[in-house]
């Protein structure tokens, strides 16, 4: 009885380990994961010219992006803002996501940024497609579109990763 | 000798020949369209009803003012002029040009303005420029308002400026303003648009210090000097010059993040003449939270003038008022992306005289 119990006690010890193991490894791919991965999850994404060099951004460097604080890319000049309606659910996912505001919010904060003279006016695309062909015909464009939209960009447009 | 003579006539009709084409390709090129900016317009103004108690009431429908706001970007080039119809004291619409800039950006960290601009002083001034959209009060704060309003700051300014940000690591990032300017005019209403009166220019400064954490967060102190040819309020007939040197020293620190409204401002300016020489302290504490679409909010302002008044200040609509506080409470109620309500009600105590109470609706648009 106390060899059976000895071997069954060693087995589950094994057991935890390797269930230990699995649990860490999840973990830490999920958060490596997580760290630079486009928001398929929230199932919006940044989208940029390809022509920029930017490979990733933080949330708070693109809310910079979006309110004229950063005016400039290290290698496309100005930036050029794209944005959808006010009802529609990209404009409602960059209010809630990156501003934490109301869409009617945070655009009365772009507006105000544009009458500051601090950027320039925001280019309105009524469709993803409009915000896809805008940021292909400008350099320094960023813009968010649904995921699906950006499963298959044409050329000269490109993903930009969001981090934390 | 012949020979060398049709060298000569060669060369000189080619010289010729190569000069026309050089020139006809120069206004070809001229001729040729310039590559298309993007000209923008924007129309910003609002109207009111305000009941006021100053021993008796009034009451008036108010269209105050009108804009039109224009923009035109071409690449690190842009444009911008604010052209304001706002009525005056005689009841009439009159035109104002209130912004008139021309800017290059050259970096993030440097850009440069030419032009009439909103003087870098505080956080309210050019925060907030003439549409009253985009303010959460019905009114600037007493201390801060135009020129022609009664403000104790120089609110406009025709120069240059310079503003930029550079990176503080992981601290934030620290924001400059710089500007050379011509400085007051004669009297405090008149804002230096084609000659500055004594050449000698007002240099102002202010720098914010934006930390990372908390995001939004704004830390910022400015210094302004000028010269004031001060005269009577008829500079015709009352043309003798006093010299008012003026220093304006401030701080501020603003939240405007996460649905909190936060702006906190202090000045403290310097007048120094033969005449009378005195400081002026003022400030002010304005908050409010939003809700959804509701943003309830208050105001406490301050503004306390030394006894004697130098020749420029007597003239201003506050001086004449004397030292007060003012307290206000609203609520705004952003409708649209373009169209904000704002109910409000206030007072205003000076330390001699009477109350002043007041209260106003406002329909605020910006197209």
């Amino acid at each position: 009885m106390t060899i059976v119990h000895c071997n069954r006690s060693a087995s589950s010890r094994s057991r935890r380990r390797a269930l230990a193991s699995l649990w860490a490894a999840v973990v830490v791919g999920a958060t490596l994961a997580l760290a630079a991965t486009p928001c398929w999850a929230d199932d919006f994404v940044f989208i940029k010219n390809a022509k920029n060099g930017a490979a990733k951004l933080s949330k708070a460097e693109a809310k910079n992006l979006f309110t004229g604080r950063t005016k400039t890319w290290s290698d496309v000049g100005v930036v050029t803002v794209v944005l959808g309606p006010e009802d529609s659910p990209q404009l409602g996912w960059l209010a809630d996501k990156v501003f934490q505001v109301a869409p009617k919010t945070m655009l009365t904060k772009i507006k105000q940024e544009v009458f500051k003279g601090e950027m320039k006016k925001p280019i309105t695309a009524a469709s993803p497609a409009e915000a896809v062909e805008a940021v292909r015909n400008n350099p320094g464009a960023i813009a968010v579109v649904p995921a699906d939209a950006a499963k298959s960009l044409p050329a000269g447009v490109a993903l930009l990763l969001l981090g934390d | 000798m012949r020979t060398r003579d049709l060298q000569r006539w060669w060369v000189s009709w080619g010289r010729a020949v190569a000069a026309i084409a050089a020139v006809s390709t120069a206004v070809v090129g001229l001729a040729r369209p310039a590559r298309a900016a993007d000209v923008n317009f924007n129309l910003y103004g609002d109207v009111d009803y305000v009941v006021a108690h100053q021993g008796v009431t009034t009451n008036s429908f108010q269209s105050p003012r009108f804009e039109i706001f224009s923009t035109a970007t071409e690449g690190r080039l842009s444009f911008l002029a604010e052209t304001m119809f706002e009525v005056g004291g005689d009841n009439a619409f009159a035109v104002d040009m209130e912004r008139v800039e021309v800017s290059y950006l050259f970096a993030d960290w440097f850009r440069l303005h030419l032009g009439r601009f909103h003087t870098a002083i505080g956080y309210y001034n050019d925060a907030y420029h003439h549409g009253r959209y985009f303010q959460t009060t019905v009114d600037r704060p007493e201390m801060v308002r135009f020129e022609d309003e009664g403000g104790l700051t120089p609110a406009h300014s025709v120069g240059v400026h310079a503003d930029g940000r550079f990176g503080l690591r992981r601290a934030g990032s620290l924001r400059y303003d710089v500007e050379i300017a011509n400085g007051r005019g004669n009297v405090p209403d008149e804002v230096t648009n084609l000659v500055d009166h004594n050449n000698a220019k007002a240099y102002n400064l202010r720098l914010r210090f934006e930390p990372s954490f908390p995001d939004g967060l704004i830390i910022g102190v400015n210094a302004y000097f000028d010269t004031i040819p001060a005269t009577g309020p008829d500079p015709i007939a009352m043309p003798a010059v006093t010299t008012v040197g003026e220093r304006i020293y401030g701080a501020h620190l603003v939240y405007l993040e996460n649905n909190i409204h936060l702006i906190s401002e202090f000045l403290r300016i310097e007048h120094r003449s033969d005449v009378a020489s005195g400081n002026t302290h003022a400030g002010f504490v304005e908050a409010g939270y939003t809700f959804g679409s509701l943003t309830p909010y208050a105001r406490y302002e301050k503004v306390s003038f030394p006894s004697v008044l130098d020749p420029f200040y007597a003239q201003n609509k506050l001086g004449l008022r004397g030292s007060f506080y003012s307290v206000l409470a609203g609520l705004r109620y952003l409708v649209s992306e373009n169209v904000a309500l704002k109910l409000e009600g206030g007072q205003i105590t000076p330390v001699t005289g009477s109350k002043t109470s007041s209260v106003s609706f406002q329909c605020a648009f910006a197209f």
